[in-house]
């Protein structure tokens, strides 16, 4: 409901950038564009206004959760997060969508109202005192009916077109009809009630109306040039006089002043443009035919900004955060002496998959997928290593030793933009997104970030991650699931995980409500490739738990530690 | 209106107010209509001794009519014209605008 609302308003607002530029050349396609173009160039208005067209450049993006197999963790790789400064502003506008969508709902039905109820009363009325006319079949080829009360030929009717005339109307009908089946072949009507849909649905967008207009006037006058072309002079005048002819019907001694002046400008522009057509070269078509289609192409592209953000499970990830370009997964090392040993492991490869993970955490697989691949190499570098040195096998926070090992040198110069927190989040919990750490940054990085936010460290049996973030640890001798409970997120709505562990191995992470023990979503996470995962679109008054495994056989002693915040 | 239609002589607002149906008409109120009927043209006037006496100048089915195309007319601007396709759109082009085209493109 409020998505479609957000659509309806990045559509409203496109429209309204490109009716405004186009209002501003307009002195200058006057002139140099045909009539016809003119006229069609704002259908691209109302494509925008009526079609979510929208072109998606790659980008960030979050994922929704993969809902999780028995026995299965997707694995995951690491995308870029999305810029802090935009959500600001949304996530203020986020709290009024529901009330503003239901009142752009309310407004469009009753202006669709207001509009039919008028629409279907006029036709009743000018049809009562109407009566067939079938001596024109022969030059128009939709019904005929001359009514008492219409002051102008007319043609109404989206499904079955009849065209009424006035009484009073003389026999010189010739250049009526030729008007007229020109509305006819275009399907003006059809391109006309579209628009009126469109002032509908964007009712509050003062362009809306302003399109309508032109819509309005430019079919007019392009369907005098289409009707005149061929005429020769003197029959051009003829044309319009019978114009004038029909205007004379209807003549009122005082003009209501803040009609009249445009529409006699109307009638004056129409008929310069029938005494003196335009002449239009092919080379100016193409170009014209280029122009729209640039601007076309621009508001889909403006459109795919700001599209709020959904992703089919299937989607490809795009291109790779360039922080981990080249930037391995560490290993964690606990003691001060082993420098850090980075194997080359390439995160450069995108995919969400399916597979269990009891398949591609073994030490080998023969699929050669990518991830595999990954998994091998990590899998060698592994056991290429000294064995782990758990300096803490005790559950207690260790995090102090992981403090040590790290380059606190890094922390200044990264301050600047501490890129921990994800500050996106979706309409449906269970979204995710992935924020890569730069250098070398842990969890000792996070934790100054926290404290300088004013966070404090909390226990693990309840915490609001709002005021505190939570360190733990895990041990593969428990090899049971730690569990953190009644966490509450933070204050976007979001529960973040990283973890260092002493090799590379899939840990769980499943969040559920606390109060229901419904399941709201899982991910599986590489350890030790610096990612930081961020769960979305939490209710901020709920209460969560939290739960974190490890997904190894026992080949390997997996022990870590982890930071939820 | 109905009321001077259906009377056969000229009345006076008095009695036009005493011959409306149902509630007090304030003397004022149909006072200051028929003055703006008699200018659109509607009811004639006449005083005798002071007093004025109304006549209704059109007839029943062309004020229902004129009524009708006014109605018409407001729909049309209203909602109808942007659903519509017609020839023109102008209702109230005065007689001196179409002189003025008519001589600027000599027709």
């Amino acid at each position: 409901m409020t998505e479609i609302f957000k659509s309806i308003l990045i559509m409203s607002l496109t429209a309204a950038a490109v009716s405004a530029f186009l209002l501003i050349i307009k002195p200058i396609t006057r002139r140099i564009f045909s009539p016809r173009w003119n006229y069609y160039i704002w259908l691209f208005v109302l494509i925008i206004m009526l079609l979510p067209v929208s072109l998606r450049l790659p980008g960030h993006i979050g994922y929704r959760s993969v809902s999780i197999p028995d026995g299965g963790y997707p694995e995951v790789y690491a995308v870029s997060a999305p810029a802090q400064d935009q959500m600001t502003l949304l996530q203020l506008f986020d709290r009024y969508a529901g009330i503003l969508s239901k009142i752009q709902l309310g407004g469009a039905i009753l202006f669709f109202g207001i509009r039919m109820f008028g629409y279907v009363r006029f036709i009743g009325l000018i049809h009562k005192r109407s009566a067939v006319c079938n001596e024109y079949k022969s030059q128009i080829n939709i019904p005929v009916l001359k009514s008492e009360f219409i002051a102008a030929p007319i043609i109404v009717g989206l499904f079955r077109p009849v065209l009424y005339l006035p009484d009073a109307s003389g026999e010189k009908l010739k250049y009526v009809f030729m008007h007229e089946m020109i509305h006819q072949k275009r399907r003006d009507l059809i391109i006309k009630w579209l628009a009126v849909l469109a002032s509908v649905i964007h009712w509050f967008n003062p362009f809306s109306y302003i399109v309508l207009r032109q819509i309005d006037t430019e079919c007019e006058l392009s369907c005098d040039f289409e009707a005149t072309k061929k005429l020769s002079a003197a029959e051009r005048k003829e044309y319009m006089k019978t114009i004038l002819a029909f205007a004379e019907i209807n003549t009122t001694g005082k003009p209501l002043v803040a009609q009249f002046s445009s529409d006699k400008r109307l009638l004056k522009r129409r008929f310069s443009l029938i005494k003196t057509p335009p002449r239009t070269c092919s080379a100016m078509s193409a170009m014209s035919g280029l122009l729209a289609l640039i601007i076309l192409l621009c508001a889909a592209c403006v459109n795919g900004r700001f599209k709020p953000n959904k992703s089919p499970e299937s989607q490809n990830l795009i291109s790779m955060n360039s922080d981990t370009d080249g930037s391995d997964a560490a290993i964690e090392q606990k003691s001060e002496e082993a420098p850090n040993i980075k194997p080359e492991i390439q995160p450069s490869l995108p995919k969400i998959s399916q597979e269990t993970v009891g398949s591609s955490s073994a030490k080998n697989t023969n699929a050669e997928t990518p991830q595999t691949k990954l998994k091998k190499t990590a899998t060698k570098s592994a056991s290429e290593k000294s064995s782990p040195e758990p300096t803490s096998s005790d559950s207690s926070g260790n995090s102090e030793n992981s403090e040590n090992s790290r380059n606190s040198g890094n922390l200044n110069t990264q301050r600047k933009s501490p890129k921990i927190k994800s500050t996106e989040s979706f309409d449906d919990a269970g979204g995710f997104n992935l924020i890569s750490l730069k250098n070398d940054n842990g969890i000792s990085y996070i934790r100054d970030v926290l404290k300088q936010d004013g966070k404090l460290e909390s226990n693990a049996s309840s915490s609001d991650l709002k005021q505190s973030y939570i360190v733990g640890s895990y041990s593969y001798k428990d090899n049971k699931a730690k569990k953190n409970g009644n966490v509450c997120c933070d204050e976007n709505g979001n529960i973040s995980v990283y973890f260092e562990t002493n090799s590379d191995n899939i840990m769980g992470v499943s969040i559920s409500d606390s109060a229901t023990n419904e399941p709201v979503g899982s991910f599986g996470v590489l350890a030790n490739n610096d990612n930081v995962y961020s769960f979305c679109g939490l209710n901020k008054d709920k209460s969560y738990d939290i739960e974190i495994e490890s997904k190894t056989n026992g080949e390997w002693a997996v022990e870590g530690s982890y930071i939820i915040y | 209106m109905c009321v001077l239609w259906d009377s056969d002589k000229p009345l006076s607002i008095q009695e036009v107010c005493d011959r409306l149906p149902e509630h007090n008409w304030a003397y004022k109120t149909v006072g200051t209509l028929l003055t703006r009927m008699e200018k659109k043209g509607a009811v004639s006037s006449e005083k005798i001794n002071r007093v004025n006496f109304y006549a209704p100048l059109i007839d029943k089915s062309d004020y229902t009519a004129e009524q009708t195309k006014n109605l018409i007319s407001k729909l049309y601007n209203g909602s109808v014209r942007d659903l519509a396709v017609s020839l023109f759109k102008s209702k109230s082009l005065t007689k001196d605008d179409i002189n003025e085209l008519k001589e600027m493109f000599d027709l």
